[in-house]
């Protein structure tokens, strides 16, 4: 049988019950990788020999009557800005090069740890700073439903990867929509969980308030049972929140929505959101509606506020974090003709700017710009007050409703080259992700439906902290009642 | 409402001081200009009401995990702590001159 196709929930039962081995599942992914990625590159590059080692300790684990775990023989790929051991990890940038991870991130090292086989690195926008990974110092990532379409990002590859069935489980990171809305444009469901839920040590960092660990799968099932065995408390991250109760057996709880009040913000479903968009989210409210839940209106007012807030935060916060990159302590250092005449500043700001690619560089000069002397108080502190008039109205509003939805992107995927050389424009097509990455709620992005020429959409919903196993049911619900996310792309 | 500020060519060149990236002319002409754009779109943030009296900086809205306890470990191997740099002699980083001769 061919492994390939099915869930991870499908695989890890298929190894442990011994109708298939973890081998068999290996040489699968990588004949699949073998045969679309040069079409869609995805892939930075596939650990081949780590996960056939890997494959094979799990057969003969299970061969001497192990039990083994419940990912048992999933291959699962990582975006390029989490650290595998010895393997290269570039963030997506030439600064990165060739940096080798001298640890495992927490949240790979608990997949392996329930025996998920770690398959490649996956392209992303440098350092997570982009919406369509063209950012990325490596190569273009090509969304699977069609050629000229970009991929979303900044976690494209990942999202490429699951979509053209390459891997079930694909593992991200969000700071401001970077997993949901590249789940929604190639046609995949993607979680960001809570703020803190999936520990950060060993993700390369952007904007450390707002970064979470996220992943991209075929069904709401998988991201339940990625989410068990990634969530818990990490002695080594201090944001990381106690380890919460698994959601996985939540998804067999319900078969209908009776009960459950959807908020429907009115600032996040109007204006500047596409038509076909907007008829496929619609179309979805009444589905979740059919199957028994209650949809309300609601206000969101500060959610106009939120795409200078995010950029002006996470700005502020990646240009501290990537202060860093000094070409001393690792990473790329430029080398000039006479270099013994260089200082250690020149040293640092030639590396800097040879090694950053000029989005990177835009978003420094802005986040240094907030938070300097003269303009912190009109900038850096007003976004940090806006944040927290959100985060004051989301709570308000999830005291009248138990989730709330919107699309996920107020577009399908646009073509390559149509992504605006304004600025502002680029930014605000991120304007239905941020709040939820400011207010550090769990946030889930499903396929609904398509446009007339094919492009998947996608819809979004959004919960109160710590209630991400509740976005999971209800997805499940939804899911178990259509099947917007089993249409695949012609490869 | 204050004004959005000015972006100028001053300005660009100091936050690439402070930023430690230089930016050649034609560059620091198109960065003025997106610099200059993400500005004005950004201060509506100074016309809108936060209620004033809400004195809570801080963004954390989850409860935060006990801190690991504090004690001396081992430290890393310095083998490995120079794996990743650019330029190492006799187990130290190589860094270019910090004083002027």
């Amino acid at each position: 049988m061919s492994s390939v196709p099915l869930t991870a929930t499908a695989l890890s039962q298929a190894i442990r019950q011994g109708d298939v081995t973890a081998s068999d599942v290996a040489k699968d992914c990588l004949a699949r990788i073998a045969s679309v990625d040069g079409k869609v590159s995805a892939f930075c590059e596939t650990f081949e020999q780590r996960i056939t080692d890997q494959a094979a300790s799990l057969d003969r684990r299970k061969q001497t009557g192990e039990t083994l775990g419940a990912l048992a023989g999933v291959p699962i790929a990582s975006k390029d800005n989490l650290l595998v051991a010895n393997q290269i990890t570039s963030a997506g940038s030439r600064m990165l090069s060739t940096f080798r991870g001298p640890f495992t991130a927490t949240s790979l090292a608990r997949l392996e740890e329930h025996d998920a086989m770690l398959l490649g690195r996956t392209n992303m926008d440098e350092f997570g700073m982009g919406s369509t990974t063209e950012t990325s110092a490596w190569q273009k990532t090509r969304n699977p439903f069609g050629d000229n379409l970009v991929p979303g990002g900044s976690s494209g590859g990942s999202a490429v990867a699951v979509s053209a069935d390459m891997c079930p489980i694909a593992i991200g990171s969000d700071t401001g929509g970077s997993v949901r809305q590249p789940a929604a444009l190639c046609g995949v469901s993607g979680l960001k969980p809570t703020y803190g839920r999936v520990p950060r040590y060993g993700l390369i960092a952007y904007a450390s308030s707002l970064d979470c660990v996220g992943a991209i799968a075929r069904t709401a099932e998988d991201l339940a049972l990625w989410l068990d065995c990634a969530s818990g408390q990490d002695p080594a991250d201090a944001t990381s929140l106690p380890t919460p109760a698994t959601v996985a057996h939540l998804l067999q709880e319900r078969s209908d929505l009776k009960g459950i009040r959807i908020g429907v913000p009115r600032a996040l479903n109007g204006e500047g959101i596409d038509d076909e968009v907007l008829a496929a989210t619609q179309a979805a409210t009444a589905h979740l509606q059919e199957l028994g839940a209650t949809v309300i209106e609601c206000d969101l007012p500060s959610a106009k506020h939120a795409v200078p807030a995010y950029y002006l935060l996470a700005t502020a916060e990646a240009a501290s974090n990537l202060a860093r990159y000094d070409g001393v302590h690792y990473g790329w250092r430029a080398t000039s003709a006479d270099s013994s005449r260089q200082s250690s500043i020149e040293t640092t700001t030639q590396t800097r700017s040879e090694g950053f690619g000029e989005e990177v560089q835009l978003r420094i000069l802005l986040g240094t710009f907030a938070s300097s002397y003269g303009y912190s108080a009109q900038f850096y502190e007003r976004a940090r007050l806006a944040r927290r008039a959100l985060q004051r109205e989301f709570q308000q509003t999830f005291a009248q409703c138990d989730v709330l939805l919107c699309p996920t992107s107020p577009t399908a995927a646009p073509q390559f080259g149509d992504s605006e050389d304004d600025p502002v424009a680029r930014y605000l097509w991120d304007a239905l992700t941020v709040p939820a990455s400011l207010a550090g709620i769990p946030a889930l992005s499903i396929p609904c439906g398509n446009t007339s020429d094919g492009r998947p959409i996608g819809v979004q919903l959004m919960a109160p902290h710590h209630h991400d196993g509740r976005l999971l049911q209800l997805a499940h619900v939804f899911q178990s009642h259509s099947e917007h996310h089993l249409r695949r792309p012609q490869l | 409402m204050s004004n959005p500020p000015p972006i100028d060519h001053a300005l660009v060149e100091h936050l690439g001081e402070l930023a430690r990236i230089s930016l050649p002319k034609e560059r620091q002409d198109e960065l003025r200009g997106k610099l200059q754009q993400l500005v004005d779109a950004f201060s509506s943030l100074a016309e809108a009401d936060f209620e004033a009296n809400d004195n809570d900086f801080g963004t954390r809205t989850v409860t935060p995990a006990d801190l690991r306890e504090d004690r001396a470990e081992a430290p890393p191997d310095v083998a490995e702590v120079l794996a990743n740099a650019p330029q190492t002699a006799a187990d130290c980083f190589v860094v270019a001159r910090v004083v002027e001769a």
